[in-house]
């Protein structure tokens, strides 16, 4: 990781936490957080698949995918940002279906990881597991938009920390003669 | 390539370029070597991590994909899988597509002499050859994370034996295992990200390019659309006279020129050769090595990773063995093919310095290849 991205991770990380803090201390505050990160978060990842269209997939065999999956992205963020009556089941929805889909899916990373003697199984199964133990927090107080907030700011600040633990991990630069 | 071609079938190339069987089973445990020296066994017999020709898919599961981890990725594979085969190559592109898009393989590419020319030792004519055999293989693939290079789509074809087309049917179960029979393969997941490392080499096209009795047609991505054929028995048929002709260089001290075959020594073998290829097996290292013996009239010893590593972990002096001169071959290749590259203004594989004086900034691993460069060993 180059000296950039470490700032970069570090600076995001510390601004979910603000953001998860204020959430916590704001509920009436923490919806309008919410939206603006969904959105924030999701024009994010717009940008990066039209980046990676411009820069390298409008050159390869069947790349106008990547460009179509981008605008359809930009299009899902710029209608959240536009929401100004944001539901309470949205939030659940995205809630429920982010952390099933990232729970489902670090637990098989995990049984992979494991099968190709990675050191990365347990923290994978770690992560999969928490990740299913909110979807179930979710489910059982989907009527309680307070505790649905909360989750969705500890959700964050578990994000936060694991992007600034990464940032601060050793990496070998290696110059050849 | 596997170990079919790379141990058994470089036997039978280094015996017929006039190498002793003692010597060639040397050569050919070399080649093998390169795709089993990972950093995990290096740390195991403590050897310099730098020396690293191969990755196993648990260290490349621990591979970050930030710039340092992708200079890591680059440096292994495209120094000792994926030899570059244009550097200069040019195209209307983006400079960060244009980087990775030269760093295509391709047989007969401007690293190949040089690559040939390092090879000073049985261990290093070993890994030379492993480098050359697999240009042909893994041609039109890129040794980096890259799915604007190496995707595949749907339009993947075997051609069969009766000529006719069959849709080659892709999976992502690693557990399954490739069938010949029913065209069923395993490839690597597609990732809308260029650099994970789902989209390093090959993967996307599964294990065919490996395969020598695979014939087949399919877009690469970088092809504008143009369909690409690829006759595995022809291309591995290349590699093997031509691995022939670089060991006679190599013995001879004659000059090694690309574009060369040893067409007359192989010739009154290849239609056993060609037979052997064209088995429609997974695996052809009992047909490889009944040909060999046959060839040199001696017993072909199975690959085993120990063999050298007690000489090694009990040696004094480390340079003097089997290993350590792989090892220091193993840098010597990976300091040239990055400095190629870096002279291209491309980062990909790393920055590359001149050693000032005699103090070296960066891996202590790579004080051997000053020494050995001091000694006026290398160029």
């Amino acid at each position: 990781m180059s000296n950039f991205q470490r700032i970069r991770s570090v600076l995001t990380g510390l601004l979910m936490i603000a953001s998860a803090a204020i959430m916590i201390l704001q509920p009436d505050f923490g919806y309008l957080l919410v939206v603006i990160f969904l959105s924030v978060a999701l024009f994010a990842m717009a940008i990066r698949y039209l980046r990676l269209y411009f820069r390298m997939a409008r050159y390869m065999v069947g790349g106008l995918r990547v460009l179509l999956i981008g605008i359809i992205i930009l299009d899902f963020a710029i209608f959240t940002w536009n929401m100004t009556n944001f539901p309470k089941e949205y939030v659940l929805l995205y809630l429920v279906g982010v952390n099933l889909f990232a729970g489902v899916a670090e637990i098989m990373s995990a049984i992979e990881a494991r099968r190709l003697h990675s050191k990365k199984w347990r923290f994978n199964l770690f992560k999969g597991l928490v990740d299913l133990g909110m979807v179930v927090l979710c489910l059982m107080n989907y009527q309680n938009v307070e505790v649905l907030t909360m989750l969705y700011s500890v959700g964050l600040i578990v994000a936060a920390i694991g992007r600034i633990v990464t940032a601060f991990r050793r990496s070998e630069i290696i110059y050849i003669p | 390539m596997q170990k079919d071609f790379h141990y058994y079938a470089t036997y039978c190339a280094a015996f017929l370029a006039g190498y002793p069987h003692e010597e060639a089973l040397e050569i050919c445990y070399g080649a093998q070597l390169a795709d089993e020296c990972t950093k995990t066994f290096l740390k195991a017999i403590d050897g310099p991590r730098s020396a690293a020709t191969t990755q196993s898919p648990g260290e490349m599961a621990d591979n970050p994909t930030d710039i340092i981890g992708l200079q890591e990725i680059t440096r292994i594979w495209a120094s000792f899988h994926f030899l570059p085969g244009n550097l200069h190559a040019e195209r209307k592109a983006s400079r960060r597509y244009l980087h990775k898009y030269r760093l295509i393989c391709h047989p007969n590419g401007e690293l190949l002499e040089p690559t040939v020319g390092l090879a000073d030792n049985l261990p290093s004519i070993g890994l030379a050859m492993h480098i050359l055999a697999d240009t042909w293989a893994h041609r039109n693939f890129a040794g980096t994370p890259a799915l604007a290079i190496n995707n595949t789509n749907y339009f993947f074809y075997e051609i069969l034996p009766d000529k006719t087309r069959r849709p080659v049917h892709f999976h992502h179960n690693p557990r399954e295992k490739d069938d010949l029979e029913k065209g069923s393969f395993v490839n690597s997941v597609y990732q809308i990200s260029d650099n994970s490392v789902m989209n390093l080499g090959h993967g996307r096209a599964g294990h065919l390019p490996d395969y020598s009795c695979m014939r087949y047609e399919y877009l690469p991505a970088w092809s504008d659309y143009e369909v690409f054929f690829k006759d595995n028995p022809n291309d591995y048929l290349h590699a093997f006279a031509q691995m022939v002709y670089a060991m006679e260089c190599i013995r001879n001290q004659t000059p090694f020129e690309k574009d060369t075959y040893a067409w007359e020594t192989v010739t009154p073998y290849q239609s056993e050769i060609m037979e052997i290829l064209e088995t429609r097996k997974t695996d052809t290292c009992q047909e490889w090595k009944a040909f060999g013996e046959k060839l040199s009239g001696q017993a072909i010893e199975d690959f085993r990773l120990r063999k050298y590593r007690e000489e090694y972990v009990e040696a004094e002096t480390k340079e003097e063995t089997y290993l350590g001169k792989y090892f220091l071959a193993a840098m010597k290749q990976k300091s040239m093919v990055v400095n190629r590259i870096f002279s291209t203004d491309n980062l990909l594989a790393g920055i590359s310095v001149e050693a000032i004086d005699e103090k070296l900034r960066g891996n202590k691993d790579f004080f051997a290849l000053l020494k050995n460069r001091k000694g006026g060993q290398d160029e």
